[in-house]
């Protein structure tokens, strides 16, 4: 087993990620814009490095680390060479600087401190704990770990396919149509490692819950958030129990694609915030990954691409012409039905009363009474802490500064999607049941939750751009 | 003099929130003491494996039974039971990676049931444990690994019971219960992934959340008198002093994690093991795999039985083969003995292996097999040409 190369495996897509967020958005020169540049590369390096390994199909994986690695150091050094030349990021438009009184510089400290801690708790837990069950045995983890094991990356199939198959050239799997972005990723570890260690490989969980912490935090700065608002966020978002819990478990795809999500929505923000190309192009990147990390990604892509649609109309056309969409589109579905190709789901047919995904068959749609178990979740449980009722105060309480109105829309629209699929998958379907068992209900909402808190904190506490500051 | 003054009654919040939390928790109209108590120490119980020793009134239990578990039954156990609701205990700080049960014998049968505790011991309110009758046979504790670690682990263990003592209805009891649910120790499971922890089979009277948010909201109050906060900045000391509150009760469960968890991996390894979903399973395949590793490798393992638990698991472990799980009996392929294959079989079905025949019945087929060496719940046999080539 070879540490080093572990760490090499680690740092490499992540420096390629940091390597397009420079070459789109610019230079990083604050430490702000360094940790956003260093979180969101190391989302989108790692899971964009997972995708493109599928093209590594036919090598054999004993030589991925030592043919691959060194090609992607040496396009990393050329990237790097070119890129010193990219114009630095234009600096954050702070609120101007105001010494802290001390009950604030303390709350700072404490925050910071009892971050850390959790940090510690995340890594040595990740370390410790083994894969706990469903899909880290039956997708995420179970086909790095198979492939690791026969030396070859298998397709995968169902039951009847498999035994078909002449033997070994194809690996069983409940899931057979799921994403192989992330176990691609596994494997690469596990390759550079030299041998299939579990605890090791865990860290990737407690490293992305980090990401995803510089990325709010350093993404709120850059935005021109105070220390403690943005400090406030962060540590909203990462002291949540389920996504404390997802930095810990092995196996589990749901915090990466939250992630993602929280990527697209924050640099689509700052595409029309802006008016910046490069975050565009950076947010269309994280949205194209989305469908290779987990099913549900295509969905949320969806959402993200009607919102952006719906944010580059004229604001009237916003205000009534979406909405009037929308309530055509839903009368096309009831009367002749809608049929939607979506990446990794197929051809999603919408009727009236039915929704048919060709890999789960068809849905059939009424009320369902589970508005208890979804209440029991979101304000008693110890799942979200206080995180729902606040964000309710905000949304009815508070309406936002006139400064943060037009580019927020974007971000509202994919969030207002977002919730009504929830709301129609959870109190509409089957997946009800989900909901009543308080299974899948918190891990779909997780998917959302990183991006929701990001936008009603640009919403609450940005301040205006003066003018003539737009890249 | 008016700042004294005003620091007192931001007092007055807390205060009420103290009485608050008492009332709610309390049954109506308890006393503040019990009027029935019956107390038993240490020495009054005994160790179901019998390895113990007495220091003064406690009683150090030692020994396991096969399975892993510790039991300490009391001698004589309480006749009437009807009018004692409260039943609270102390101990030195157990082994990390123990956990305790609350275990009794009734007309009904053998129960156990989760007990709630934290650092020294806990009280709870027996109305509210599932099953519960006052009529007990027998009665004790039971001390068992935590389900990530193999039963035979932690040893030597030392169990220091101090006392154990039934009351009939009170507030100070009712407290001490409401107080050991919101501090109760949580474990891992594999549930944690879809809620933010596992939820304790017996739930405080006033829930934690409840009650750590109605602190919350109590010191800002107090603080906004003290300050002379307005109600928005009132609110956000709400939110933060809640947020911060919450956050310490799971921060307190993890740091308990951090200390429990390795303590119960480096037992494990001493054991030759890790940590594992299911130690018993993870222990079955572990002795399973050198049998299969000797087989050819075009063999395919079929894995059936069980629940969706312990068929995906198994799968899972033994991901270096050709591994499937068999769906139902309906799927089992027609020509499962033309290829070399492996059918794992787990705990007890339809099936049925003859030894003097050599031929294995599951379900209505029956073909020639062979049986490979394997731990309980798995039975494991080669079919097909591995079956012939035995012969």
């Amino acid at each position: 087993m070879s540490g080093l190369l572990y760490v090499a495996a680690l740092l490499l897509p992540t420096l390629a990620g940091v390597a397009v967020w420079v070459a789109l958005i610019g230079q990083p020169r604050q430490r702000s814009a360094w940790l956003t540049a260093v979180g969101a590369g190391h989302v989108l390096g790692s899971l964009g490095w997972g995708a493109l390994l599928r093209l590594a199909t036919p090598m054999p994986i004993e030589h991925w680390f030592a043919w691959l690695a060194p090609a992607l150091f040496v396009t990393l050094l050329l990237a790097a060479a070119l890129l010193r030349r990219r114009s630095a990021l234009p600096a954050p438009v702070l609120a101007q600087p105001t010494a802290l009184p001390p009950g604030q510089r303390w709350l700072l400290r404490g925050l910071w401190g009892v971050l850390a801690l959790h940090t510690l708790v995340l890594l040595q837990q990740a370390w410790v704990l083994p894969p706990l069950m469903w899909d880290a045995w039956t997708v995420w983890l179970a086909k790095p770990a198979a492939w690791f094991a026969t030396g070859h990356v298998l397709p995968s199939a169902p039951f009847a396919a498999w035994w078909e198959a002449a033997s070994g050239t194809v690996l069983y799997s409940q899931a057979p149509a799921y994403p192989e972005a992330l176990p691609r990723l596994l494997l690469w570890q596990a390759v550079a490692l030299g041998a299939w260690h579990t605890p090791a490989l865990a860290l990737s969980w407690p490293l992305l819950w980090l990401a995803l912490g510089a990325f709010c935090y350093g993404g709120l700065r850059l935005e021109g958030l105070r220390r403690l608002p943005a400090l406030l966020a962060c540590y909203a978002l990462l002291s949540l129990p389920l996504l404390h819990a997802h930095g810990v478990f092995i196996g589990y795809a749901d915090l990466w694609l939250a992630a993602l999500l929280a990527l697209v929505l924050f640099h689509g923000s700052r595409a029309f915030r802006h008016r910046s190309r490069g975050d565009a192009a950076f947010a269309v990147l994280a949205l194209a990954l989305l469908p290779a990390v987990k099913l549900e990604g295509a969905i949320w892509a969806l959402c993200a691409v009607v919102a952006g649609i719906a944010a580059l109309l004229p604001p009237r056309a916003q205000r009534f012409g979406v909405p009037l969409l929308g309530l055509i589109l839903l009368g096309w579905a009831w009367t002749l039905g809608l049929r939607l190709p979506l990446p990794g789901l197929g051809v999603v047919e919408l009727r009236w009363g039915e929704i048919i995904i060709p890999s789960m068959g068809t849905l059939s749609l009424h009320w369902r009474p589970v508005l208890r178990p979804v209440l029991e979740s979101l304000f008693v449980l110890p799942n979200w802490m206080l995180l729902w009722p606040v964000l309710l105060y905000l949304l009815l309480a508070r309406r936002p500064p006139p400064a943060a109105r037009p580019w927020l829309r974007p971000g509202g629209w994919l969030l207002l999607s977002g919730y009504a699929f929830l709301i129609v998958l959870f109190f509409f379907t089957d997946a009800s049941q989900w909901a009543e068992s308080l299974t899948s209900l918190n891990r779909v909402l997780l998917h959302i939750v990183p991006a929701t808190v990001l936008w009603f904190s640009l919403r609450e506490a940005v301040p205006p751009i003066p003018s003539g500051r737009a890249s | 003099m008016k700042a004294l003054m005003r620091f007192v009654l931001a007092l007055l919040p807390l205060g009420a929130w103290a009485a608050g939390i008492a009332w709610l928790a309390s049954p109506e109209a308890a006393p503040w003491s019990p009027e029935l108590r019956l107390s038993y120490s240490g020495a009054d119980f005994q160790s179901a494996d019998g390895a113990e020793r007495r220091e003064g009134d406690h009683l150090i239990a030692t020994g396991m039974l096969p399975g892993g578990e510790t039991v300490l039954l009391l001698r004589e156990p309480p006749r009437e039971l009807a009018e004692l609701r409260y039943l609270s205990f102390e101990w030195e700080p157990l082994p990390p990676g123990l956990r305790p049960l609350l275990l009794w014998n009734d007309s009904t049968g053998t129960h156990g049931v989760n007990l709630p505790w934290h650092g020294e011991g806990g009280t709870v309110d027996l109305a509210q444990v599932p099953g519960w009758k006052a009529e007990a046979h027998s009665f004790g504790l039971m001390f068992i690994p935590l389900d990530l670690a193999p039963p035979t682990s932690l040893e030597p263990r030392r169990i220091a019971l101090k006392q154990m003592r039934f009351e009939s209805v009170n507030r100070r009891a009712a407290l001490d219960a409401t107080w050991t649910g919101w501090t109760a120790w949580r474990p891992w499971t594999g549930r944690s992934v879809n809620t933010g922890g596992f939820e304790l089979v017996l739930p405080p009277k006033v829930p934690a959340q409840l009650g750590w948010l109605s602190l919350a909201a109590a010191l800002a109050i107090g603080l906004a008198i003290w300050r002379r906060f307005r109600w928005r900045r009132m609110a956000l000391a709400f939110v933060l002093i809640g947020w911060g509150l919450l956050d310490f009760a799971e921060l307190r469960q993890h740091l308990w994690r951090a200390v429990a968890y390795p303590a119960l991996a480096e037992s494990a390894a001493q054991d030759g093991r890790p940590l594992a979903a299911s130690p018993t399973l993870h222990a079955a395949i572990a002795q399973l795999q050198p049998a299969l590793r000797a087989l050819p490798a075009e063999t395919r393992v079929l894995v059936f039985g069980g629940d969706a638990f312990s068929r995906q698991y198994p799968v899972f472990l033994l991901r270096e083969f050709n591994v499937g799980e068999l769906p139902g009996l309906a799927e089992l392929p027609a020509d499962v003995t033309d290829h070399p294959t492996v059918l794992v079989l787990i705990g007890g079905g339809d099936w049925q292996f003859m030894p003097a025949s050599g031929r294995l019945r599951v379900g209505p087929r029956e073909w020639p097999a062979r049986a490979l060496p394997a731990a309980a719940p798995l039975q494991v046999y080669a079919l097909g040409p591995l079956a012939e080539a035995a012969r």
